[in-house]
């Protein structure tokens, strides 16, 4: 089973300095995601989610940000030590990543199939004529015509551009993609066609991919593992089938509470009163105490530790431990 | 209760540079009082320019408006303050919707001074009533748009909106901006604040979960044109119009082992400068034939279930 | 309830303008430069009381004397007395800078907040005729203007002031329309708000910062283009201690006597400097949505 895991997170801890204070983003993240597999990261803004894929290509913002805890193995490999030389031949070829916002990731002055073409030609030593062909065959991949390779990013739509951001991604093969939100900015129609071809190219490049994202039914389509994040701690991970059909931390409970559910009808939705705690001043003991309905002392002068409710599902709740 | 709003016709066309964009063509429906209209549809579809238009923020370019059986669609400088403190609107981006110089109280406060006959503390009592009332706590009264969440933000704008006391709310998008539990507390927030002040609403969104849970009736929408509009659960559940099935189909379902047949779309949505007079979403269509190339009309296919298609008959 | 009255008091709003000098104090550079030209202003308003002697009293006994305690920063070819005429000098290249930026910056706040909020054709017009003064540069401008007015102090405020309207034009304009169709102005127009309040409570507050900012660096460019004109000839005449006038005064015994110009040009460049840091600065405190 272990060499069969590409990733592997262990307590890793990242924080960021602003106006003087510490951004608490990541508190001790350890999770583990095999090859070929899909793992969603679900939760609010702020949860830290975007800062856990960051912290895996190394590219915090700095000098805010820094890893302050944790190993992260990719293929045994803890990137976290790796000099910046050897992190610059990973990062684009072995792990690239995706942002949510396809307008800023594309540069405005070059064609696309000149970016696409960098990264091949970055990592791989092909003639000029070769990465050409790659780059074309990439934007086919992702349902672009091949004769636009030598437009400009304005002259696609944002779904276009989407498709061509995750062209670059996957020019050179890579074997763990890290999304973040790359449908959020889309429409739905939209969003149903780029997630289609992304479940497509993952299957026939064999690729692992961490979906970020707070939209669970995203999650329920893309992933077979789920993390669900809430102020820098995995609170509850397991399969698809743990998470929505036995949700048992309170947190993940209330997300769904938040959800409207297209089959049925309520009158008013059940979500999670209040909000998330403040990064700079996180409360002792769970995170979650101040909002959780079953809020005991306990809760509040102990931080749970994971418990394993049932194989491969973890939980970080008191409650769950006493077997509630 | 009879109808608050009744639109008939209603156009606003933009000039550009490439020809008149048509952002809401012939569009016509009537809302009752206390309920709540969704108007559902993709970014372009004109849905946040149509109830622009309808408050008047934007002039229309034809068709009627009439707000309580009157005929709104031109009024005077008069009416229309009148009109604006029965018609209110919510905005989708709780960051840009409020002035980051002045404080949540200033915000509140400035259409009550505005309208007049209050005295100091008066207003102060009335300002602290509404924060109570959209759930916003005293302490941030002093406190700057900037230094609050998303969520707390766009209860000020909702605080703002009910501070003239509004019969009717236009709702562009209030929740899209917002994570899902903050989002589910403004709905219900706001369905609150409609059972106790009877507020009808124009709930405009994207997200079709959101327009199923806060509407009585729903309007989708599609390049400016209206396509498709019945009861809630009539359009649910007896989906007409192969757009409102596409879109339908495309919500990513937050369920494990949740098997249904997706219809993916071909294409994009274009923009419909000078469109041609056929159905818009032809060219995405994959039951387009050449009668769709003709103008279409709304057909009444069940009670009160509209479809603006040629060949709805068959989808029945 | 009187819980809540205490809470009120002791959250007192504070004004825009404390919070913005709140965040000015973090940035020490732009704190000197501000602590600078106060005392700059302090100067030139005592110059009468500070100076230990008159810009114009002749001693022609004492000459080109070098920097020593008497003579601070030495004298001139007619024996005055070079620090009390940079202490006047303050006087004199402050009131150049401040008045005609001052001016500047009130026409071309007129024109651009009428091109911005209003748009159009008026927009359109008033930007065609900036485009064609735009094409002119500045200190050509100036001079001709001097040239033409004859040369004096009133006139280079008028001429400098003349030529830098169309800066603050267009960063008003630029500034009022991103601010024009902000969501805030729909929902105060959705209130019944008139354009008076439209223009004055909604939008220039927020489209102000990027001015004032600018107003503060032409400051010192102002102060800078006045010692030019003077340098040339242009501007304040002799006997008039503005500094680029004693520049140009020195300029001829540079090679003997360098303390002649060296004093003035480091008050210029003092001031032009201290004016920057604090633009500086202030363009950073001015945001309202940087975290305190």
């Amino acid at each position: 089973m272990s060499e069969q895991l590409l990733l592997d997170i262990k307590d890793l801890e990242v924080s960021y300095k602003a106006d003087g204070k510490k951004v608490c983003a990541v508190n001790g993240v350890s999770l583990q995601l095999k090859k070929g597999e899909t793992l969603g990261l679900v939760g609010e803004t702020g949860a830290g989610k975007t800062t856990i894929a960051k912290a895996i290509l190394r590219i915090l913002p700095q000098p805010q940000g820094s890893v302050n805890a944790g190993e992260i193995y990719v293929d045994g490999e803890d990137v976290l030590k790796l000099p910046e030389s050897k992190m610059r031949k990973i990062r684009g070829k072995k792990i690239s990543m995706i942002f949510q916002d396809p307008m800023t990731s594309l540069n405005p002055v070059r064609t696309v199939g000149d970016q696409i073409g960098e990264a091949i030609h970055l990592h791989e030593k092909l003639s000029k004529a070769e990465v050409e062909k790659r780059a074309v065959d990439m934007l086919e991949q992702v349902g672009i015509p091949g004769s636009r390779y030598h437009d400009y990013p304005h002259q696609f739509s944002g779904g276009m551009k989407q498709r061509v951001v995750i062209a670059m991604a996957l020019a050179c093969h890579p074997e763990l993609l890290l999304a973040d939100e790359p449908t959020t900015a889309l429409d739905v129609t939209i969003q149903a066609q780029v997630l289609d071809m992304m479940n497509h190219l993952k299957e026939e490049y064999g690729t692992s991919v961490i979906m970020i994202t707070h939209d669970l039914g995203v999650i329920a389509e893309m992933c077979q593992q789920v993390a669900v994040v809430y102020a820098g701690e995995v609170i509850e991970y397991g399969t698809v089938d743990d998470i929505f059909d036995h949700p048992t931390h309170p947190y993940t409970v209330g997300l769904f509470g938040s959800l409207i559910d297209l089959d049925e009808d309520v009158d008013r939705l059940s979500p999670v009163p209040g909000l998330m705690p403040d990064p700079t001043d996180l409360p002792q003991g769970c995170k979650f105490a101040p909002r959780c309905p079953h809020c005991t002392e306990r809760c509040q002068a102990q931080n749970p530790p994971e418990v394993e409710i049932s194989s491969g599902h973890m939980v970080k709740c008191l409650r769950a431990k006493d077997g509630e | 209760m009879g109808t608050l709003l009744e639109v008939q016709n209603l156009k606003k066309y933009f000039r550009t540079a490439a020809g008149d964009l048509h952002a809401v063509d012939d569009v016509s429906f009537q809302i009752e009082e206390g309920t709540t209209l969704g108007v559902v549809g993709e970014s372009g579809c004109g849905k946040s320019t149509l109830g622009r238009t309808v408050l008047h923020l934007q002039e229309s370019t034809g068709g009627k408006i009439l707000y309580k059986g009157e005929d709104v669609t031109h009024v005077d400088k008069k009416k229309l303050h009148a009109l604006r403190e029965e018609m209110q609107i919510i905005f989708q981006d709780p960051y840009a919707s409020l002035n980051p110089r002045m404080s949540v109280s200033e915000i509140i406060r400035e259409p009550l001074k505005r309208k007049g006959g209050l005295t100091k503390e008066q207003l102060d009592a009335e300002v602290e009533r509404l924060m109570d009332l959209v759930g916003l706590a005293q302490r941030f009264a002093n406190s700057y748009p900037h230094e609050l969440d998303g969520g707390r933000r766009q209860r000020i704008g909702i605080a703002r909106a009910l501070s003239l006391n509004p019969k009717f709310i236009v709702c562009d998008e209030p929740v899209s901006a917002l994570d899902v539990s903050i989002q589910a507390q403004i709905l219900n927030l706001m369905k609150d604040l409609q059972d106790q002040f009877g507020l009808t609403y124009i709930f405009i969104t994207h997200d079709l979960s959101v327009v199923k849970h806060m509407s009585d009736a729903i309007s989708v929408m599609y390049l400016g044109q209206m396509v498709e509009k019945a009861p809630a659960k009539e359009l649910f559940y007896h989906t007409v119009h192969p757009y409102t099935k596409a879109l339908l189909s495309a919500i990513p379902i937050p369920k494990a082992h949740h098997e249904r047949k997706r219809i993916l779309l071909k294409g994009e949505i274009t923009s419909p400068v000078n469109p041609k007079p056929g159905c818009r979403f032809a060219a995405r269509c994959e039951y387009a034939t050449e009668a769709c190339q003709e103008p279409q009309k709304l057909e009444e296919v069940r009670p009160g279930h509209f479809v603006s298609c040629c060949r709805c008959r068959e989808f029945l | 309830m009187s819980g809540q009255k205490k809470a009120k008091a002791r959250n007192k709003k504070e004004s825009q303008f404390v919070a913005v000098m709140k965040r000015l104090k973090r940035n020490r550079f732009a704190m000197i430069g501000l602590f600078v030209i106060i005392f700059l202003l302090l100067v030139a308003a005592f110059a009468d009381v500070l100076a230990p002697y008159g810009y114009a009293e002749q001693d022609l006994a004492n000459t080109f004397q070098s920097p020593s305690w008497e003579h601070p920063c030495g004298t001139d070819k007619l024996g005055r007395d070079i620090f009390s005429r940079l202490i006047y000098g303050a006087r004199e290249s402050l009131t150049i800078g401040f008045m005609s930026v001052i001016f500047a910056a009130l026409i071309g706040m007129v024109i651009g907040a009428i091109a911005g909020y209003y748009g159009g054709f008026l927009d359109n017009l008033l930007m065609r005729f900036l485009d064609i003064y735009q094409s002119i540069p500045f200190i050509l401008l100036s001079m001709v203007l001097v040239s033409a007015l004859g040369p004096s102090t009133v006139n280079t405020i008028i001429a400098l002031s003349v030529s830098s309207i169309p800066i603050f034009a267009r960063i008003l304009r630029s500034s009022i329309m991103t601010c024009r169709d902000q969501e805030y102005v729909e929902a105060a127009i959705a209130t019944n708000a008139n354009d008076f309040e439209i223009i004055f409570k909604h939008v220039l507050p927020n489209a102000i910062s990027p001015l004032i900012v600018q107003v503060t660096m032409s400051l010192g460019m102002s102060i800078l283009a006045a010692s030019t004109l003077s340098f040339l000839g242009l501007g304040a005449q002799p006997p008039s201690p503005e500094w680029g006038t004693m520049i140009s005064e020195g300029r001829n015994y540079l090679r003997n006597y360098p303390y002649l110009a060296l004093f003035p040009g480091l008050a210029i460049m003092i001031a032009v400097l201290s004016f920057n840091l604090l633009g500086d600065g202030l363009r950073d405190a001015l945001d309202p949505k940087l975290k305190d």
